[in-house]
């Protein structure tokens, strides 16, 4: 006979057994609205939460890691990227004008929104919770350094620090600086050095340690 | 449509200094403050119109502007920061 089970355990509350903020509500409220009018069906709305979250930073890493080994595609992508991109065969459509900076020995590039959460989605995927942070888009202004060396990325006293802000309709991204000792690696074994956070520019590009 | 860019690339600017209570593009930290234009990036839509369903006027003009961190927080640094702002929120330098 099974012992009868006569206590109770805590239990871990389900994520969305909150109250809902004013802000779901809203949300709530519109896509019911809109689904009812006949704006949007809930199909369309799944296949854009869908195709939004399946973006991923492995397209910013491709056109990053091409632009290392392909010296007239990375002057076409910092000079007018949308063209670049087009030519060569990536769907833009809906895509908003993008702007593409380059870091340099003495200049390291960080991107910000501190309006909101713009973020180059197309080439990076959903942005992280901490880019949407008031404690990054407040600081990254003022003390760059410091949120810099927060992140393990300990610059040069003589480096430059450009913060972009992304305020109106251009989304920027980092071309970060390749690496020293990788002039043998294609693009294929450049594509893991260049993660998000160094397209955001929040770190730089590290070599894999020996034997791993 | 597409309207006339009144500032050009290197002009000293000043964001505009005032507040209103609906939505709006601009950050406050740099309101008030001087920077230097770096670029003209073309003509958009007014966001702060878009978002009451209420573009009737022409595209804006945008900019990039440079603001230098002893601009911006005062003391010394050789840090940047760049934003891009609508030409409704920029003013002629009022002084150097």
């Amino acid at each position: 006979m099974v012992k009868h089970h006569d206590h109770n355990h805590p239990t871990e509350p389900d994520a969305d057994n909150f109250i809902p903020t004013d802000g779901e509500i809203w949300e709530a409220t519109l896509r019911d609205l809109l689904i009812t009018k006949g704006v949007i069906t809930p199909s369309m709305m799944r296949q854009q939460m869908d195709q939004t979250a399946s973006q991923s930073a492995s397209v910013g890493a491709e056109i990053i890691a091409r632009a290392w080994t392909t010296p007239l595609f990375k002057d076409a992508l910092l000079k007018n990227p949308k063209e670049a991109l087009s030519e060569s065969g990536y769907d833009l459509s809906g895509v908003p004008d993008l702007c593409i900076v380059e870091n340099q020995s003495d200049i390291h590039n960080v991107v910000v929104c501190t309006l909101c959460s713009c973020y180059p989605r197309f080439m990076l995927g959903p942005p992280p919770e901490w880019y949407k942070s008031a404690a990054f888009r407040s600081r990254i202004v003022d003390e760059p350094k410091d949120v810099l060396l927060e992140f393990g990325l300990d610059l040069n006293e003589t480096t430059k620090i450009r913060v972009y802000d992304s305020t109106a309709d251009i989304r920027y991204m980092v071309m970060p600086m390749r690496p020293v000792g990788t002039a043998h690696m294609s693009v294929d074994e450049l594509k893991p050095l260049i993660t998000r956070d160094t397209m955001i520019g929040v770190a730089q590009p590290e070599l894999p340690v020996n034997g791993s | 449509m597409t309207s006339q860019h009144v500032f050009s690339v290197a002009d000293y600017v000043q964001v505009a200094n005032y507040q209103i209570q609906k939505h709006h593009r601009v950050p406050g930290y740099l309101k008030g403050k001087t920077g230097q234009i770096t670029a003209i990036l073309g003509s958009y839509p007014n966001p702060e119109e878009l978002s009451f369903f209420d573009a009737k006027g022409d595209d804006i003009p945008v900019y990039r502007v440079c603001f230098s961190y002893s601009r911006l927080w005062g003391g010394k640094g050789v840090n940047e920061v760049f934003a891009d702002l609508m030409e409704t929120w920029i003013e002629p330098i009022q002084e150097r």
